[in-house]
């Protein structure tokens, strides 16, 4: 279970309603969200633009006389890592990493989810009760244990580790998928549309998950964070990609605090990193809710 | 609600100060409790917990260093050196042809039940390893009985070596401290053997009352030893003696005072177990421990600038090896693993990822052991040189390899495998190769994988057991092993030349026979050893005593704490 | 309510049965062969097929999964490989390790989150309310491994204040009756041990309860004003009651709801974040000895361990919504 989806259960937060012009015109006042928005377009253009930024190749090094002790200079501001590369190109690439792993392991948690919750919520009845006993089941094992035990079962690597991180997703989107489901279709506008024969895939497609969707972008951001945060988990757990070129910022940062009492410059730009690009979107997410939550409304 | 949150907030206060006040007064910190009278007891950071304090079941390191301080052999090594000297027995005899060998034991010893030492312990210590049921004959367990010193079953399993593959035949106990052990074929590497701490003496009265070879074999046909010896009660006659055991927290060892040779100076050893690296040099600087093993070579210059710290290194009778697999083409071809050969660079791996000291190794085993070859075939980086190679033998560059290294480990050869995989990588790319990064946990995963025969190019290394070359060369290549994919394309060439040589008496043709047999290899180039280091351990400034060996297991009876 | 929680219960049984099924399936898909796990190195080929046959690995797969049942139904889940000691002696050592690490967080979490949350709401949209979102906007975004490494370097290895691992100083002579170092040292009367293996929690427990901190400040902030707005609260504000008596009988009270339901739900970030914890500062728990058997690939310890704590947080979470039924009405009926 991620931090945003306790909070929302503590919370019984209700599914906002979908007045987006409203809610943009709120988001935009919120100074934290526009500090997320800045975070996060920083990480996107450093990771498009990785080559033409960076002042280095990442993968180049070079042995002898570039050692690790190698300190901090004009032309390597964060030093050099062990096998002589340039740590703030390395983790300028990073960002590309960090950001692919995050956009697709939560794509993958997001659709199975979705696609599982919305056929529980829907269909309601026996295929409500397995689908959301088998959800129920997946959370019942800690988050981080579960992607362990993914990346064990797959072999280290990439590819395995967005599945591992989006696996811990499904429960998540599917539940809430569901509860929204579940909220609208008690709503008055969906039974005025059943009264008057609207068919169900209508209703559901052009009412339900319109509505049903702003919650899912809310957690759906606060899920990049938990996932870039997992990653570097997993990798300080030694279950990084299984390339160790890689420039994959959870890796470096663990890799780096080995050195903190002889380099400790080489941990701070990868630490920064992950922090940064993290609370950029955990700032977008609650900005987000709070716009979108008709509870938290008219506070700000 | 006030009153109760100003209760949390005088609560908070009231922990923080409390905190504050324990932090500079009592002194539990590692230092000794009292002082140099008595000699204080030393606090050990150690990677893990043993398995089990039971030498003939175990082969991982820390086990055997805490099983080193608790019981004795027939024979040791000289503390600091690879030289058999006497230990439970004074002095010893063997028949013209090598198969018998008499022992003369010492006088007065008894374990630490009070059981006195005899004849009649040896042969039920040796009965017993003969005689392991089932359960204990898999490689894991009996790992040194059967592979270091050439062990058979009288009833083995499948795959174990019977009587007939046994070096050892039986034990006759003579008189009470005269024994005599019969063996099935000679060997030069047998009174080494003796000194693995796998083959020192249990109290038999001891193995049996706690049931150490005890276990019952479920409905499932499971076997589950039942037995406490090797977890409570480990008896043997050693200078230590076992007191408790927190599995996860401390193991603590404490000074024999009936002990028949020098008194140990500590009051006891406490092991501690602290897995990450970096965490015990922590430990360390804090005081929390006084000494660790495998210091990490980035880590030795903070130390040796430390006032409160000291370093001590262990000869390098050690080699950190590329091990290739002639089973996996294109591997089968001398070129291609020439080619690899110059497309290591070597030096600067050894330069940058070890401490000084360290050196590029030429062939399997370390230089200040007989048999050495200073004219081996040596092998330069040298990528276009290794380009040429390949391209000769017809094949079109990049040649794809794969390459493996292992996680969650650091040995006294490869203190971080991932940092040499690395650089030999690039190196290997500059030379004509294309390498695919492979990955798997230490043990199992990653030694099985090698053993099965599925890796191609793979890091390995070797920390000797005791000073003899069969103890390198020979477990490598005297039999044919899937890890070097010997199994399917043999040397018998080599095979022969190591057989000889072990079986040589003669220790100048000994020599002769071992160096011949390196010329051989790094011709043959089963795979490229590339550094001898130092492995090293770190105190605190006030630890004296301590005889770094080179192979690894130093006794903590000589240690003391200075004032 | 007694029907809500027989169907709670009820439910259980479908759970339970699914984590087997997951666990039992999972451990047969990862790489490798038990047998190899348990021969090491050197197995060869016999030696593989008679231990596959000694552990019945050569049987159908449906009779090894209720043999596997049948075992679990006894609480015997076999001996490890690495220790060669049964599962559940294991289980009895590193269990009360984790709880006494999880409950030391939970404890300074609350400790510091509540109050946080509190002043913040008071203060809200003043610089205070600001520095406290993001002090646990940060509390959040930072990786638990990381901030325990930089805790334990400064704290303990710089400052020398703590202790940088384990339990307790091993050279503090002390008895474990019940494995909770804490609770040991009290029940033995151990002054020293008392006071060591407090100071042996405070890093540790600080670094895995930034999270919970976090979360517990931003839902108490939100839970107060909340409750602020609510029509009781300005009716007693206007009737004049001290504003202190209204913030105590009212405000916090009715907050306090939402904030306890939390606590229970933070069981899963607490063992997710003590497999992180326990590596950095040596601490030997369930997160440590999991991920070691995972690396070691000591399947009955992972058979066992993984099933026990998933079966700990399935419970935890049980305990959590039935009592937030007790206190909350409206969720029974749904």
């Amino acid at each position: 279970m991620s931090v945003a989806e306790v909070e929302s259960r503590a919370l019984e937060l209700e599914a906002p309603s979908g007045l987006w012009p409203e809610a943009w015109r709120r988001l935009r006042r919120n100074p934290g969200a526009i500090v997320g928005f800045a975070l996060v377009l920083a990480f996107a253009l450093a990771a498009a633009f990785a080559p033409l930024i960076a002042p280095f190749d990442p993968l180049e090094g070079a042995l002898e006389g570039r050692r690790i002790s190698a300190s901090p200079s004009w032309d390597h501001p964060f030093g050099l890592d062990q096998q002589g590369r340039d740590q703030l190109s390395r983790v300028i690439f990073g960002a590309r990493y960090s950001l692919l792993i995050g956009v697709v392991s939560v794509t993958v948690g997001l659709s199975f989810g979705l696609v599982l919750g919305g056929i529980a919520g829907y269909l309601g009845g026996i295929v409500d009760s397995i689908v959301m006993r088998l959800m129920d089941v997946m959370l019942s094992i800690p988050g981080l244990l579960l992607a362990i035990g993914v990346v064990a079962a797959l072999g280290p690597g990439l590819k395995e580790i967005m599945i591992a991180v989006g696996i811990t997703n499904v429960p998540i989107f599917a539940r809430l998928l569901r509860g929204s489901i579940l909220a609208q279709k008690e709503n008055d506008f969906v039974l005025a549309a059943r009264a008057v024969g609207v068919p169900r895939r209508t209703i559901l497609a052009s009412h339900i998950l319109p509505n049903a969707i702003s919650p899912v972008i809310v957690q759906g951001t606060l899920a990049l964070a938990t996932a870039i945060i997992d990653v570097a988990g997993l990798g300080f757990l030694g279950l990084g990609p299984q390339d160790p070129a890689t420039p994959e910022w959870g890796t470096m940062l663990t890799d780096t605090t080995r050195f903190l009492q002889t380099a400790p410059y080489l941990a701070i730009i990868p630490g920064c990193a992950i922090v940064l690009s993290v609370l950029g979107f955990n700032l977008i997410g609650d900005g987000l809710r709070e716009a979108l939550d008709p509870k938290l409304r008219g506070r700000a | 609600m006030t009153r109760k949150l100003k209760f949390l907030l005088f609560a908070l206060v009231l922990v923080l100060a409390l905190g504050a006040a324990s932090c500079g007064g009592d002194a539990d910190e590692a230092a000794p409790e009292e002082g140099g009278a008595t000699g204080g007891t030393l606090v050990f950071g150690t990677a893990s917990d043993p398995v089990v304090l039971d030498g003939a079941l175990v082969s991982d390191g820390e086990s055997l260093r805490v099983i080193d301080q608790l019981f004795e052999g027939l024979v040791t090594l000289e503390p600091g050196t690879t030289e058999v000297i006497p230990a439970l027995a004074t002095d010893w005899e063997s028949s013209e042809d090598g198969l018998e060998w008499t022992f003369n034991l010492r006088e007065g010893v008894s374990f630490h039940d009070g059981e006195p030492f005899n004849a009649d312990a040896v042969c039920f210590n040796f009965d017993r390893w003969y005689n392991f049921p089932a359960s204990f004959q898999n490689a894991n367990a009996s790992y040194y009985w059967q592979y270091g010193f050439g062990g058979g079953f009288a009833d083995p399993i499948e795959g174990a070596a019977g009587p007939e593959d046994s070096i050892y035949n039986s034990c006759q106990a003579v008189d009470d401290l005269t024994v005599t052990l019969v063996l099935n074929r000679s060997s030069a590497a047998f009174l080494p053997a003796l000194s693995l701490p796998s083959l020192a003496f249990h109290s038999p009265k001891a193995l049996q009352e706690f049931g150490a070879d005890e276990g019952e074999v479920d409905e499932e046909g499971i076997f589950r030893p039942t037995g406490t010896y090797g977890t409570e009660h480990p008896t043997g006659t050693g200078p230590f003696k076992f007191e408790s055991w927190v599995r996860g927290d401390r193991l603590t060892v404490v000074r024999n005072d009936e002990y028949w040779g020098e008194q140990a100076k500590l009051d006891g050893v406490v092991f501690r177990p602290i897995p990450d690296n970096a965490a015990r040099l922590q430990a360390l600087q804090a005081g929390d421990i006084q000494g660790f093993d495998l210091v990490e070579p980035q880590d030795m210059p903070t130390i040796e600038g430390d006032p409160n710290l000291q370093l001590l290194r262990r000869p390098a009778f050690n080699v950190g090896y590329v091990g290739i697999n002639q089973g996996l083409p294109p591997m089968d071809q001398l070129a291609v693993r020439q080619a690899v050969a110059h497309g290591l660079d070597r030096q600067g791996v050894v330069t940058d990822f070890y401490p000084p000291g360290a050196e590029v190794a030429k062939e399997f085993m370390p230089p200040q052991l007989f048999g050495y070859a200073d004219d081996v075939t040596e092998y330069e980086f040298d990528p276009e040189l290794s380009k040429q190679l390949l391209e000769e033998a017809g094949l079109t560059l990049p040649v794809e390899i794969e390459f493996w290294y292992p996680t969650d480990v650091s040995r006294p050869y490869m203190p971080d495998p991932k940092r040499n995989f690395e650089a030999f990588r690039a190196s290997l790319e500059q030379s004509g190769f294309k390498v695919t990064p492979r990955s798997a946990p230490w043990s199992p995963d990653y030694l099985g994988a090698v053993d099965a025969g599925q890796t191609q190019l793979y890091l390995l290394g070797w920390t000797g057991d005791y000073g003899d070359p069969d103890n390198f060369v020979g477990t490598f290549f005297q039999t044919q092993q899937p890890a070097w994919g010997t199994d399917k394309q043999p040397d018998q060439a080599i095979i022969d030349a190591l057989d000889a040589a072990e079986a040589e008496p003669d220790l100048a043709a000994r020599t002769a026979a071992y160096e011949e047999a390196n010329r051989l290899i790094m011709d043959w180039l089963p795979g490229i050893p590339y550094v001898h280091t130092q492995p090293a351990l770190a105190f605190a400034a006030n630890v004296t005593g301590y005889v770094p060996s080179p192979i690894s297991l130093e006794p903590f009876s000589l240690v003391s704490i200075e004032e | 309510m007694l029907r809500f929680v027989v169907r709670r219960l009820l439910l259980l049984v479908p759970i339970l049965l699914g984590l087997s099924l997951l666990v039992f399936g999972w451990i047969r898909w990862l790489p490798g062969s038990p047998a190899i796990a348990l021969l090491g190195e050197r197995a060869t080929p016999e030696t593989v097929a008679q231990i596959e046959r000694q552990y019945g690995l050569d049987r159908p797969i449906h009779v090894q999964y209720w043999r596997y049942l049948n075992n679990v139904a006894r609480a015997d889940f076999g001996d490890s490989i690495v220790t060669r000691r049964s599962v559940v002696t294991e289980l009895r050592e590193k269990f009360p390790a984790t709880i006494e690490l999880a409950l030391a967080a939970m404890f300074v979490s609350v400790l510091l989150g509540i109050p946080l949350g509190f002043i913040a709401a008071k203060r809200y949209g003043g610089p205070l309310d600001h520095a406290s979102l993001v002090a646990s906007l940060l509390g959040i975004s930072i990786p638990v491994f990381f901030l325990a490494i930089v805790l334990k370097y400064v704290f303990a290895v710089k400052l020398g204040w703590l202790p940088t691992v384990g339990r307790l100083s091993p050279l503090i002579p002390a008895e474990h009756p019940t494995k909770f170092y804490v609770l040991d040292a009290i029940v033995t009367g151990n002054g020293r041990a008392f006071l060591n293996s407090l100071k042996h929690l405070v890093l540790p427990a600080i670094a895995l309860g930034s999270i919970p901190l976090a979360v517990i400040a931003r839902i108490t902030r939100a839970a107060v004003l909340d409750v602020m707005n609510e029509d009781y609260v300005r009716t007693a504000r206007a009737k004049g009651i001290h504003p202190l008596l209204v913030d105590s009988r009212h405000v916090l009270r009715n907050a306090l709801l939402p904030i306890s339901t939390i606590i229970g739900l933070q069981t899963g970030l607490l063992l997710s974040g003590a497999v992180l914890t326990e590596t950095v500062f040596a601490w030997p728990g369930l997160g440590t000895w999991l991920v070691g058997a995972i690396e070691n690939r000591d399947y009955p310890v992972l058979q066992g361990g993984i099933l026990f704590v998933a079966v700990v947080f399935v419970l935890v979470n049980l305990l959590v919504d039935i009592s937030y039924a007790f206190i909350n009405p409206r969720i029974r009926v749904s």
